[in-house]
């Protein structure tokens, strides 16, 4: 009897230790795929999609993860589509698993706790690895809601092979473009002596000033707004002469543009954009020319700091299922491993984001390097870094209306004085107080 | 005595379920259990599973859909591509009319390109709009510079698309110029693409010199998809639809078209779920039992490893399709469509299904089956063993209780045990030899003739009592209790203790204690 007690309680316990098992597991061994929405590579091969791949067929593949890219594009489309999507709006796609973001974007969210809390998921220890500014720059209501994956800074892009041919003619040297005053000088030289050609593009007006004023001992905020100071004015005037005749770029769009087709010589840009930079010119009558692009440190005004901007977006995380939140930090956390987080950025003209990639990666990376215009780019990084202290923007929630309305308007303004300008051809000093004041009038508005 | 036989009958007859039912019930949990041990071994066997019939269903479905969605889709791209054919044909003619040019002499004139790309970007960017497609795009055959190496396969156009294509309406979108003049562009406040060139490389878009060959038919006969190509310095590949650009004299002048990029066709077509895992819909070149992956727009991708590599081998089942040869097999099912590549090779709407997924579900079912039979199968067994415990228990107990002797019978609640072990009691009792029964009557009427003390006396011996024990329970001396002792044994006709004692034995042994002193009561 006892005998058979004990065979049919093990009978039982093997049975419900079946009915265990089959109940845990995947039901149907699909990977947990999560979705990615990137700026790196955006329209041109991306390093970032291959890494993904790569991550897809190694880790990805071990732990049943897949990585799935669904858009490579800029930060502004990314943060009007994130928006959409936290809205609701109408045909607005659903957020996806990461997305590349500014803090800018989490602070115009309509709830920012869609996003996951980066410190529920990476130990003290983990974070410890990052550089602590990287890392403060994504803390967002307390929370750290951005984690950086790579990070730049505006540099100055010349086409030397275009330069060195003007410099021939006008004994215009490099050392001009140190600073704003003798840049923007020089830009106005070449529009007088080539019939209002451009010379100079910057990609983001609104932070030449914002960098400008703030390196001039000034600041460039005030009660959620811009404050117009005398420093703004002394940033103005050379910028607004030289548009006025011609040699600043007023349309909008990429400073890659004008280059690729020759329609400007210097611009102001990302590091990032290096990427799309182009060592070929392609003129209107459909010629080509292989040029020589260079990168030097951001020009700053004479007698003020040496400021650049610190850019980079870093990647958030939106809340979902506890599986494909952690399938997202295990992707986040081998892509910022040292060596890996190295390679990737070197690709981009990025900066890593951990002490130890730039101690003990960074150097050996750049060494690698073949691309001159890359070489050119880590070359002005490295002395960015010596002698350069890096701003970073504030976290205001209007931020980008501000920025948004400042670039639209300041080309306006702009693009309206030139033609006064072509249509009078008097002295430019009025038309630039003019559409200072009228920029004033109508951004405060 | 006859009272409580009575009595035990009428409880027999009545309480307790009878014996029958009992084993009915014990058999019917013991077939039961038989019915849960074959199915788990059918379930383990697979026969009861129709996971593949049931897959193949739910894969019809979807595959009828697919078909129809891309179907509709290329129809309306065509009908689109011919519309635009011909609005753009409309102001070609205008354009040179109105500037008093022939169509040859915008060769090596940018300018005058660049004006006609101006004009030609209204119709275009209308279609872009209205079309299911990631890019519009024509091609003239001219160039503006006929000096240049490449001015063979370089030919002037304006080539539209989506930028950072953005799953959303298309009004959302961000349209940049990726081929076309750039004043015209900046002109058109279109944005360059950072991979921008002037004009069109021919050579990168396999068909196009059949499309501007092309000389007779129906435009919609015309048309052509090319393979899916890599756009160039781009991370994207795409599938374009060339149609050929009329003048009004119906010369060809170029040709124009439509494009589906990866992304936007895995944006547009979301993988489907299902029981048997993501179901993925692909718009493939399928030539015999090749279909190329390479060659193939992929919907969205969510739950498999599908890429757009390699080509698949195919092997066809009874209820699916098997497709193998990359990373992982599929299993699913396709329909040629009534369009082919610009190679010739006919176009197929695919659904597929990873089989690690199906295989996984068809596990779970049969692990399902499995672990149900045997978990019924466990309780019918416990069922069983308690019934058949509880069955034996009360047996036993009206048994161990016969065995003792004891006067009262212990029932065991089965009607048909208690009344046998009543008949058996009954017979026991009725079957005591004639003398040895006269013997104890008579022992028990003699009992009669006892005094209250004496029968006092004689109730001690019966409870156990011995003769030392009498003076201080009946609080009388010792000689006294001789004295009753020989007055009991005087009248009971007996001559010692010893003898008493042997009567009262024999009379508890035959469960007939209480007649000694109660006879007549």
């Amino acid at each position: 009897m006892n005998k058979l007690k004990t065979r049919l309680a093990a009978l039982a316990a093997g049975l419900l230790l079946v009915v265990c098992l089959a109940g845990c597991g995947n039901k149907t061994g699909e990977p947990v795929t999560v979705s990615l929405w990137h700026v790196y590579g955006g329209e041109v091969d991306s390093p970032l999609n291959a890494l993904v791949e790569q991550f897809n067929s190694t880790v990805g593949a071990e732990q049943n993860i897949r990585v799935k890219v669904e858009l490579v594009s800029n930060t502004n489309i990314i943060h009007k589509s994130v928006l959409a999507a936290a809205n609701g709006d109408p045909g607005a796609p659903a957020l996806p698993d990461i997305f590349v973001s500014y803090p800018k974007t989490v602070l115009a969210l309509p709830d920012q706790d869609v996003l996951v809390d980066y410190r529920d998921y990476f130990t003290e220890e983990e974070l410890s690895a990052f550089i602590p500014a990287f890392l403060q720059e994504g803390e967002i209501g307390g929370r750290l809601a951005v984690l950086p994956v790579a990070k730049s800074t505006e540099v100055l892009y010349v086409n030397k092979t275009l330069f060195d041919r003007y410099a021939a003619v006008s004994g215009a040297t490099l050392e001009d473009l140190r600073t704003w005053e003798g840049l923007y000088a020089l830009a106005e030289r070449y529009a007088d002596e080539t019939d209002g050609k451009c010379f100079f593009v910057h990609d983001y007006h609104f932070n030449y000033f914002q960098v400008g004023v703030t390196s001039l001992g000034e600041d460039f905020f005030r009660d959620g707004g811009v404050a117009f100071g005398p420093a703004f004015q002394q940033a103005w005037e050379p910028y607004a002469r030289s548009a006025l005749k011609g040699g600043v770029w007023l349309q909008s769009g990429y400073a890659t543009e004008p280059l690729r087709t020759g329609d400007a010589i210097v611009s102001v840009a990302s590091s990032a954009s290096v990427l799309y930079y182009s060592d070929t010119v392609t003129y209107p009558d459909n010629t080509s020319e292989k040029v020589e692009i260079i990168t030097m440190p951001c020009p700053v005004f004479e007698g003020g700091e040496k400021l650049v901007m610190q850019r980079g977006a870093g990647m958030c995380t939106v809340k979902s299922t506890p599986e494909r939140e952690q399938a997202c930090m295990t992707f986040l956390r081998w892509l910022t491993e040292p060596e890996r987080n190295t390679d990737f950025v070197t690709e981009l003209g990025y900066m890593p984001v951990t002490q130890e990639a730039f101690d003990q990666y960074l150097p050996a990376a750049v060494e690698k390097l073949t691309d001159p215009m890359y070489i050119s780019l880590y070359q002005a990084y490295i002395a960015t870094q010596q002698d350069y202290s890096f701003y970073t923007a504030q976290q205001m929630d209007n931020y980008l209306d501000l920025e948004t309305r400042f670039e639209t308007l300041a080309r306006l303004k702009l693009t309206a004085g030139r033609a006064l300008y072509l249509e009078d051809g008097g002295p430019a000093e009025a038309l630039i107080r003019d559409a200072l004041e009228e920029f004033k009038q109508d951004y405060d508005q | 005595m006859r009272i409580w036989q009575e009595k035990f009958h009428r409880e027999a007859d009545t309480s307790g379920i009878s014996m029958r039912t009992r084993l009915l019930l014990y058999w019917f949990f013991m077939a039961l259990a038989v019915v849960a041990a074959v199915l788990a071994i059918l379930s383990a066997v697979g026969v009861l599973s129709h996971s593949a019939r049931q897959f193949s269903e739910s894969l019809t479905i979807q595959q009828q859909n697919t078909t129809a969605v891309l179907d509709s889709q290329m129809d309306e791209l065509m009908a689109q591509g011919v519309a635009l054919s011909e609005k753009l044909g409309k102001e070609l003619d205008a354009f040179l009319a109105g500037s008093g040019m022939a169509f040859s002499e915008l060769n090596d004139d940018p300018n005058a390109i660049a004006a006609l790309e101006q004009r030609l970007y209204t119709p275009l960017n209308s279609t872009l709009s209205a079309a299911a497609c990631s890019g519009v795009f024509c091609c003239l055959d001219v160039t503006a510079n006929t000096g240049l190496e490449e001015a063979s396969s370089s030919r002037a156009g304006l080539y539209l698309r989506y930028s950072g294509l953005q799953p959303t309406v298309a009004s959302e979108q961000n349209v940049m110029c990726f081929r076309g003049i750039a004043e015209a562009a900046r002109r058109l406040q279109l944005q360059l693409h950072n991979r921008w060139n002037p004009e069109l490389n021919l050579s990168l878009i396999p068909g196009s010199e059949a499309v501007m060959a092309s000389r007779d038919g129906r435009l919609a006969e015309r048309c052509l998809w090319t393979e899916r190509v890599a756009l160039s310095d781009t991370w994207e590949k795409v599938v374009l639809l060339c149609v050929p650009l009329l003048d009004g004299s119906g010369t060809v002048r170029g040709f124009c078209g439509l494009e589906i990029s990866d992304l936007y066709f895995s944006l547009s077509h979301a993988a489907v779920s299902s029981p048997y895992g993501s179901m993925v819909t692909l718009l493939a070149p399928v030539e015999g039992n090749s279909l190329s992956l390479a060659g193939a727009l992929l919907g969205g991708t969510d739950g498999s490893r599908l890429t757009a590599e390699g080509t698949l081998h195919i092997k066809e089942g009874k209820y699916y399709s098997t497709y193998s040869g990359g990373r992982e097999t599929y299993l699913g099912t396709h329909q040629l469509l009534d369009a082919a590549t610009s190679d010739g090779v006919p176009l197929a709407a695919v659904t597929l299904v990873p089989d690690s997924a199906f295989r996984q579900q068809e596990r779970n079912v049969r692990t399902t089956w499995i672990v149900g039979a045997a978990v019924f199968l466990l309780v019918m067994l416990a069922l069983a063993a308690v019934l058949s415990h509880r069955f034996v228990r009360p047996i036993n107990k009206s048994l161990a209780a016969a065995k003792g002797g004891t006067a009262n019978a212990v029932p065991s609640g089965i009607p048909e045990i208690d009344e046998m072990l009543a008949l058996l009691r009954q017979r026991t009792t009725d079957a005591l030899p004639p003398n040895i029964e006269a013997l104890l009557h008579s022992f028990a009427e003699k009992a009669d003739t006892l005094t209250g003390t004496e029968r006092s006396i004689l109730q001690y011996y019966i409870d156990g009592y011995a003769i030392k024990d009498i003076p201080e329970l009946s609080y009388i001396s010792a000689n006294t209790v001789k004295t009753h002792n020989r007055n009991i044994y005087r009248k009971m006709g007996i001559n010692s203790f010893d003898e008493l004692k042997v009567y009262i034995d024999l009379f508890e042994r035959c469960g007939r204690s209480g007649e000694l002193l109660h006879k007549g009561e």
